[in-house]
């Protein structure tokens, strides 16, 4: 498709599904109530590493109102734990989370026990009266102990490591050997809770006559639960049925089921009573798998003119107790993305997946790209620091040039299609990076802490390489959409139906998207690793386009004509040159359930169902640029300007597009200056409200520049990318380059994440004070 | 808020974090936002409250809606309502604020997808609608009876 000729996709509609989300008549999950329903509460482990003694479930059992207490012994054999997902290239030993706790619990928060009651009230009563004695055992949560081995999680991991990977090419050794200058950092990336202002639930009802069972997940996806779930309760694929309601925010965590709703399942089965589980806030930050966690050292090779030659990392990735099925993934994604957006053709990385005490990893929005960026960006900002070179132009002097795509990395991904020069031009002349820098020149005579910061992010997108759409034409010419991937505040319903308007030529309320209910939409993947688009949008386009088809055969053979001769335009079917002899949609509609209206050789209905898949994943990038100032006595980062140039392929919706890119933007401030999820050395899990794990607010974050250039990706036909994550993948990165670069003039060259005013005014007091000694 | 959702089945107002923090859960009471996760149905004898399902008309969203929906303040949705009704209040009493002071009158209130960027010019942008006179549909005080 050209440019000049769309019609709907590149506009900025308006959502349409926004006025039942602001008359409050959305239905998320805690908004479903069935009748008989009753309520799960989980008991869960206090501690951080304990033997189990002994539970005693009586008391809880003798509460009023209460139906079902059960622990692990009760589902023996009959609810299995999700295995972790193989990922290519590492070593895994698997140890998937248990259902419920046995013999021992490995992190706080760790389901133990649950009790189902008739009311929520005497649910959460009823968990105060299991009685659990544990024996403790001592606990680690520093991976890098954890490696030592002082403590040990699991008999089957001698050395606490869950998983390896390694990757090595070119003449890493010889490269530095020779290297002018050799770049080297440690960094600690702390763990970080998704936190949709949604909490994770599920609501089970079972069918016993025609055994089915059917749960409403808060989840990304109808597919994924209902396949782990499969697995988990033993239950074939089609005697389940998932329906995701509509979900407050997932940002990767509502991407693999908790144990939680499996027991749920279960409970639903056993008691023949619809089950609700919904996670209180704590919960959600306490047992919602976690993002990042990783210790790097990294080293970066360059020659004296500021030629980078090559990388080494070693990753170490705090995975938590277990394994969820995608926790071994993020960090893979991280080591594979460390050569960045440069030409560096000599890398070696290597990544071990470390166990702790404390909830599993998993995917967190952005999933192992925002580590990368921001170990790559800072590594640039640091060797630039050294080479006393500009960083800006130490960027455009190792970027992939633009005649390089595809382009192979030494870590092994093939890149699609880039211009990255393009991007950091663009964010530099949006930013004002020269006057910054004049201006930053003036501050520091002034003593004032001014920071600029730059960063190049590339990230991979379109992961699980296929997705469903499935198009319909009723009777009555109303388009009906089904799609396989499921929005949890994208706005999917306006986006595809853009795409399907583009094809059909008809206005978006002659269009009804239908999404998120394993019974009604065609199988598919779901939504997660900025693909929904570039996947789903591809497979509707097809799908559409085979049912405009058959729209033309009927019309053609209805007003006698040959199909080539049908003009298609404005809404209405005519033959070239006779625009009298004219049928609208609805009519043709009405003529495909007619079968004297067709061709013979033509089947009845307006249907079409693809799969599209993407030869491979599609690379993203972009430019970022931050300025802040930094109070030197309060140590507080205040944000001056933070301004996004995306290149994310074509765009559907520039509206939602900028929407995805600000939100990331803010939730990777949230990362660079706000969120940490703390334990204490025994474990406990520090951060477990919202007045202890700060998620920017308002008044913290600045007014987001946005701005998309168009590179359009060769693997797909709506050359789309996925800009889902961007911001939050390179906002952390160039906030931190701006950050430090503020912090220069004090003899400052590191500080992790995040950037809260005191770990600022502590380093500030520290460098003075060795500034005077 | 257990209920406004459970008993009179009005599940526009949503659940954050039960702790009055996310501000989620916002409703008005005689007019003032408050949490309602904080606060005992009882409290509310003799009041006057206020909730999402209030707004607008079936065919016709309130123009605090309308600007929400115009500069994409909201993605999943979920905080929405406690937005919308702190919107309320807020421009009540301050009919022309600047962006700043509209970004101290959400501090209350988190979200997790926009930004908050989409928010802040949709409360500007309400501002003008209210004060331009588009035709605002009363608000229906439901008080606690249902309708």
């Amino acid at each position: 498709m050209s440019e000049s000729t769309t019609r709907w996709i590149g506009r900025p509609i308006r959502r349409r599904e926004d006025p039942r989300f602001l008359r409050g008549q959305a239905h998320y999950l805690d908004d479903i109530i069935l009748p008989e329903m009753t309520h799960m509460a989980v008991v869960r482990s206090p501690v951080a590493h304990a033997l189990i003694k002994k539970i005693d479930l009586s008391a809880a059992r003798r509460h009023s109102g209460v139906l079902a207490v059960v622990a692990a012994d009760d589902l023996l054999g009959t609810v299995r734990p999700a295995p972790p997902n193989p990922v290519e290239g590492a070593e895994i030993t698997a140890v998937p989370h248990p259902v419920l706790a046995s013999g021992a619990v490995r992190y706080v928060g760790e389901p133990v026990a649950v009790v189902l009651a008739d009311t929520l009230p005497a649910a959460q009563d009823a968990v105060e009266h299991v009685a659990v004695e544990y024996e403790s055992l001592p606990a680690v949560t520093d991976p890098r102990l954890a490696l030592r081995a002082a403590v040990r999680l699991h008999t089957s991991l001698p050395d606490n490591v869950f998983s390896r990977w390694r990757r090595s090419q070119g003449d890493v050794d010889g490269a530095f050997a020779r290297a002018a200058r050799v770049v080297r950092q440690e960094f600690r990336i702390p763990r970080l809770v998704a936190a949709p202002i949604e909490t994770r639930g599920a609501i089970a009802a079972y069918d016993p006559g025609a055994d089915l069972l059917t749960m409403w997940v808060s989840a990304q996806d109808p597919h994924r639960p209902l396949s782990q779930l499969s697995r988990m309760l033993g239950r074939p694929d089609d005697r389940i049925r998932v329906i995701v309601p509509d979900v407050g925010g997932g940002f990767g965590s509502k991407g693999s089921v908790a144990v939680d709703v499996a027991v749920a399942a279960w409970l639903a089965i056993h008691t023949r009573r619809p089950v609700k589980w919904v996670e209180t806030r704590r919960e959600n930050l306490a047992t919602s798998y976690q993002g990042r966690g990783l210790d790097v050292e990294m080293e970066l090779a360059l020659d004296a003119a500021g030629t980078m030659l090559a990388v080494r990392a070693r990753i170490i990735a705090d995975l938590g107790a277990y394994l969820y099925p995608p926790t071994a993934m993020v960090p893979v994604t991280t080591s594979m993305l460390l050569t960045g957006a440069y030409a560096i053709p000599n890398a070696s990385v290597e990544m071990l997946g470390v166990a702790t005490n404390k909830v599993p990893t998993g995917p967190y929005r952005g999933a192992g790209r925002p580590e990368a960026a921001y170990l790559v960006e800072r590594m640039v900002d640091l060797a630039a620091r050294d080479l006393n070179m500009d960083s800006v132009a130490l960027r455009r002097r190792n970027l992939i040039a633009p005649d390089r795509f595809p382009y192979r990395t030494p870590l092994g991904f093939t890149y699609d299609s880039g211009n990255y020069g393009r991007v950091l031009d663009r964010v530099c002349a949006l930013l004002e990076y020269d006057r910054w820098r004049r201006e930053q020149a003036e501050a520091r005579r002034d003593g004032r802490l001014l920071g600029i910061g730059t960063a190049i992010y590339v990230e991979r997108a379109g992961s699980a390489l296929w997705e469903s759409a499935a198009v319909n034409v009723t009777p009555a010419g109303r388009v009906v959409v089904r799609m396989g991937s499921t929005p949890n505040g994208q706005g999917h319903a306006t986006t595809f139906s853009q795409i399907a308007a583009e094809v059909l030529q008809v206005d978006l309320e002659a269009i009804t998207v239908e999404q998120g209910d394993s019974a009604i939409v065609p199988r598919g993947v779901g939504t997660f690793g900025s693909r929904s688009t570039t996947i789903g949008g591809s497979a509707l386009l097809r799908a559409a386009e085979r049912v405009k088809a058959k729209v033309v055969r009927i019309a053609a053979h209805l007003l006698e004509a040959r199909p080539d001769d049908i003009v298609w335009s404005d809404g209405r079917l005519s033959v070239r040159g006779a625009p009298d002899r004219a049928l609208t949609l609805p009519e043709i509609g009405a003529a495909a359930y007619q079968p004297g209206r067709l061709p013979e050789d033509l089947g009845m209905g307006l249907d079409a169902m693809e799969i599209f898949r993407l030869p491979g994943p599609v690379f993203p990038f972009g430019a970022y640029g931050a300025v802040v100032e930094i109070d030197p006595v309060t140590g507080e980062v205040r944000m001056l300007r933070l301004v996004a140039v995306d290149d994310a392929g074509r765009i559907v919706n520039p509206l939602l597009a900028e929407g995805q890119v600000i939100g990331g933007s803010v939730q990777g401030l949230g990362e660079a200056l706000f969120e940490e999820a703390v334990y204490g050395e025994d474990g406990q899990f520090l951060t477990s409200t919202f007045a202890e794990y700060g998620i920017p607010r308002a008044v913290q974050v600045p007014p987001v520049a946005s701005e998309f250039l168009e590179t359009l990706s060769p693997l797909n036909p709506l050359g789309a990318k996925g800009i889902g994550e961007a911001g939050c993948i390179a906002t952390p990165a160039a906030v931190a380059n701006a950050v430090m670069d503020a912090l220069a003039p004090l003899g400052i060259r590191h500080l992790n994440f995040p950037f809260t005013p005191r770990r600022v005014w502590e380093a500030i007091l520290q460098a003075r004070r060795i500034r005077k000694t | 808020m257990d209920f406004l959702r459970g008993h009179l089945e009005l599940t526009g107002t949503h659940v954050g974090c039960e702790h009055g923090v996310c501000g989620a859960c916002t409703i008005l009471l005689d007019g003032e936002p408050v949490r309602s996760c904080l606060m005992f149905a009882v409290q509310a004898a003799d009041a006057e409250i206020t909730t999402v399902e209030a707004l607008g008309t079936p065919d016709r969203l309130h123009p605090v809606q309308e600007a929400f929906r115009e500069h994409h303040g909201l993605q999943c949705g979920f905080c929405t309502p406690g937005f919308l009704m702190t919107t309320l209040a807020f421009l009540r009493e301050h009919p022309s604020p600047t962006a700043e002071e509209i970004r101290v009158a959400l501090a209350g209130h988190l979200c997790r997808c926009t930004g908050y960027q989409g928010i802040v010019e949709a409360v500007a942008d309400a501002a003008q609608r209210l004060k331009a006179g588009t035709p605002t549909p009363a608000l229906r005080a439901r008080g606690g009876a249902r309708e």
